[in-house]
């Protein structure tokens, strides 16, 4: 969902790599750090108070480095994921910080732990995110958020659809995104073109397997 | 070995009054294994019982965020919820009690199917009515949970239910650390040297003041005035306990400082809490779940039942212990209650209580003027009932109580069990049993019209059926037999016109027969007490 016509390298004076994605720079060709400096002052108070932080964006990494050795400092623990949209900004990311884990090269989009703490998805839609029961977990827990301006201005339609996003009601979406086969053969019974909010009144065929499944969800209704 | 799965998804207080049950189970079981299925939020309160072998739970704040929110797909939250339910439901039990008793743990209970025996309600999986396992749950569930009033602890119904020992052999089922334990021994013995050095012999009052809920607090002021009495008295010592809250901390220092710092005050958490109350002598509290860990520790506890504390329900039940309630028949037990609704209950009625306790003397200066209620929790064979000993009276409820319980157990168990009325005299008695046997008269009468409009088919039949269900109210000895007739209509499998007719024809006729059975127990109340000749004297005027 993002739209790629053009993708560089460009180099500062001190020979900083800064990527320019259809002629944006997405870190400051004079000064990337101080930049960084700037960004992590903006939004320290997340950074302080919050156990969780996710970042929309990524480009080379300048803020996350400064966020990093802020909390190095602070000796302050934190969990941190990244959104890149763009896979090729992000592979170039891995050249640049010498990364020596596993990568996969052939394929769209790559969840990578970069360290115990830092996790980053590139190349992710929104739907595959909001799919993703890694994820979830981490939105469970309320996190900070903290975007770069720039990849937000950038990949606008991107951030747009993830910011907004609500999950698909279909049965058969529903279905698929369960681990459990009494759930995945509960949800079998209902008709091809049911959503959640009409499951209840789906024709169903009654077997003792159906049944407990309708049990099931009468206890999901019941709580509260 | 016996494999027990108890589900209780109420809160820190409710688990705790459930262990009388665990340890009659344990009991009768010495070698079963019990698991709670419990939130998450309550499950550390779990992990310091030793008579829970295992706890299960369901972290309930995440499940209601996946459930709630529009970007998560609905299949995270069924997938999460049947993570935490899926191995009750595929494991095989002995025996499974739905003892929270919602409509959340009811539909949990009805998946739970590989099971021998089951206590509680549930959902008939094939028809999809609601079952009972016997008449003390249905009771509970359609009486009990209706009032604020009952008559046997909450605890009770389903000890009776599957047939156990009220257990009177008192262990401490907590599972305390020793050197904690030994620290807090020391400490208190410490306080007792010091007194004694300065000439006091002094017996050592946990106080605890604050709940979850502000309507069920001892307010500030309250607890001032208590410390006050108990410093003045020269025979108590106050030892104020709180929680490791900000908020626990503020009013403990603000105390303290009222006091010249002249309080001991103990900060502990859940864990800490029995190896401190172990080593104190008596407590103060209201209804928190440091009541019941009290019980659970055999610490004589004046309670202050304020708010909507279920006295009747969830009070103390240790023998020793006194519960303190403003006039319970006219307590407003809502849980919105208006803000300025103090209690009457005071320092004074809480010391006079607190000498009952440690030396059974009776402050008749305070007992006989107060208008709080004193009750003491009594232990009968078939649960724990709450005797008023001091405070208004209020002979027609106190009387409608002990004699649904004597039906009950007559009823349910076939046991013919001793009414002790002593305490009212024979008009408050004739009164009552007058009363009854009119509204009995006209619930038979009500049977009938019923069965006859049934009978005929007549459009009266609802009405007549709304007749007898309004007449009854919660202080009507009838009011068990027909709580029990509603709920085996309401949950009548439809098997079409002409067998349903049948099928209520012969509730219709149990009911009457109870009905019949409940007019003998009035009738033989108004022979016992010899007042035929005075109810046959009143019939003629």
């Amino acid at each position: 969902m993002i739209n790629v016509t053009d993708y560089t390298i460009k180099y500062t004076k001190a020979g900083d790599p800064i990527p320019v994605v259809n002629g944006v720079h997405l870190h400051s060709i004079y000064n990337p750090q101080k930049e960084a400096e700037t960004y992590l002052e903006k939004n320290k108070q997340i950074v302080d108070e919050k156990d969780l932080l996710l970042i929309l964006g990524l480009g080379f990494g300048y803020h996350l480095n400064q966020i990093t050795n802020y909390l190095e400092e602070k000796k302050l623990k934190r969990s941190i994921m990244i959104i890149e949209p763009n896979i090729k900004v992000f592979r170039d990311y891995l050249k640049v910080i010498n990364f020596s884990g596993i990568s996969n090269e052939d394929s769209n989009n790559e969840a990578i732990k970069l360290t115990n703490e830092i996790t980053c998805y590139a190349g992710y839609g929104a739907q595959s995110l909001y799919e993703d029961k890694t994820f979830i977990q981490f939105l469970c827990g309320k996190p900070g958020i903290l975007h770069h301006p720039v990849s937000l201005n950038l990949y606008q339609e991107f951030f747009k659809c993830f910011l907004k996003y609500t999950a698909p009601k279909d049965i058969k979406s529903i279905s698929k995104n369960s681990k459990h086969s009494f759930i995945k053969n509960g949800l079998s019974f209902s008709q091809d073109n049911s959503t959640w909010d009409t499951l209840k009144d789906a024709n169903k065929t009654s077997t003792r397997e159906n049944i407990k499944f309708e049990f099931l969800l009468k206890s999901f209704e019941a709580l509260n | 070995m016996k494999e027990i799965l108890i589900i209780n998804t109420r809160r820190m207080g409710d688990i705790y009054a459930m262990v009388p049950l665990l340890i009659a189970l344990k009991n009768k079981n010495p070698n079963c294994k019990i698991t709670l299925f419990t939130f998450d939020e309550t499950k550390k309160c779990a992990h310091h019982l030793d008579c829970i072998d295992s706890v299960a739970t369901l972290d309930r704040l995440h499940f209601l965020t996946l459930k709630k929110s529009e970007i998560y797909s609905k299949a995270f939250a069924l997938d999460f919820l049947y993570d935490s339910v899926g191995p009750l439901i595929e494991s095989h039990w002995d025996l499974v009690v739905n003892y929270s008793n919602d409509s959340f743990s009811t539909y949990l209970a009805t998946l739970v199917t590989n099971t021998n025996y089951f206590c509680g309600i549930k959902y008939d999986i094939e028809t999809g009515t609601l079952t009972s396992s016997s008449n003390w749950v249905s009771t509970f569930n359609e009486y009990a949970t209706t009032t604020p009033f009952s008559f046997v602890h909450t605890v009770d119904f389903f000890i009776n239910d599957l047939g156990l020992n009220q257990s009177l052999e008192k262990y401490n089922p907590f599972r305390t650390s020793p050197s904690l334990d030994k620290q807090a021994e020391i400490s208190f013995q410490k306080i007792k040297t010091l007194e004694k050095e300065t000439g006091r012999n002094v017996l050592l009052v946990g106080i605890q003041f604050k709940t979850s809920r502000k309507e069920k607090d001892i307010n500030y002021n309250l607890a001032t005035e208590i410390i006050n009495e108990i410093l003045e008295s020269k025979k108590f010592y106050p030892i104020i306990i709180t929680a490791p809250s900000e908020e626990e901390k503020e009013i403990a220092k603000k105390l303290n400082s009222y006091f010249n710092n002249r309080l001991v005050i103990v900060e502990c958490d859940l864990f800490g809490l029995p190896s401190i109350l172990k080593s104190l002598d008596y407590l103060i509290c209201p209804d928190t779940a440091v009541k019941h860990m009290a019980d659970l520790c055999n610490l004589p506890t004046v309670e202050l039942s304020l708010g909507p504390s279920p006295i009747f329900k969830q009070g103390s039940r240790n023998e020793k212990s006194i519960v303190l309630s403003d006039d319970v028949w006219s307590r407003n037990f809502s849980s919105k209650l208006e803000k300025n609704n103090p209690t009457s209950i005071s320092a004074k009625d809480v010391m006079a209580a607190l000498l009952l306790i440690s030396t059974n003397y009776l402050d008749t200066s305070v007992l006989s003027t107060t208008n709080t209620n004193f009750f003491r929790p009594q232990n009968t064979n078939f649960g724990v009932i709450y005797k008023l000993i001091a405070g208004k009276r209020e002979s027609y409820k106190e009387i409608s109580m002990a004699v649904i319980r004597k039906y009950c157990v007559e009823t349910f168990e076939g046991e013919t069990t001793k009414l002790d009325l002593e305490e009212f005299s024979s008009k408050e008695t004739l009164q009552w049993a007058k009363s009854q046997m009119s509204n009995l008269a006209l619930a038979l009468k009500d049977i009938l019209n019923i069965l006859r409009s049934l009978k005929l088919n007549e459009r009266g039949f609802i009405k007549n059926l709304d007749d007898l269900l309004n007449r009854n109210n919660e202080f009507m000895i009838s009011t068990i037999s027909i709580a029990l007739f509603k709920f085996k209509l309401e949950n009548m499998i439809n098997d079409g016109v002409a067998v349903n007719q049948i099928k209520i024809e012969k509730e219709l006729f149990h009911l009457k027969t109870q009905i019949q059975f409940a007019t003998v127990i009035a009738k033989e109340l108004i022979a016992t007490h010899n007042l035929s000749g005075l109810y046959e004297e009143s019939r003629n005027y």
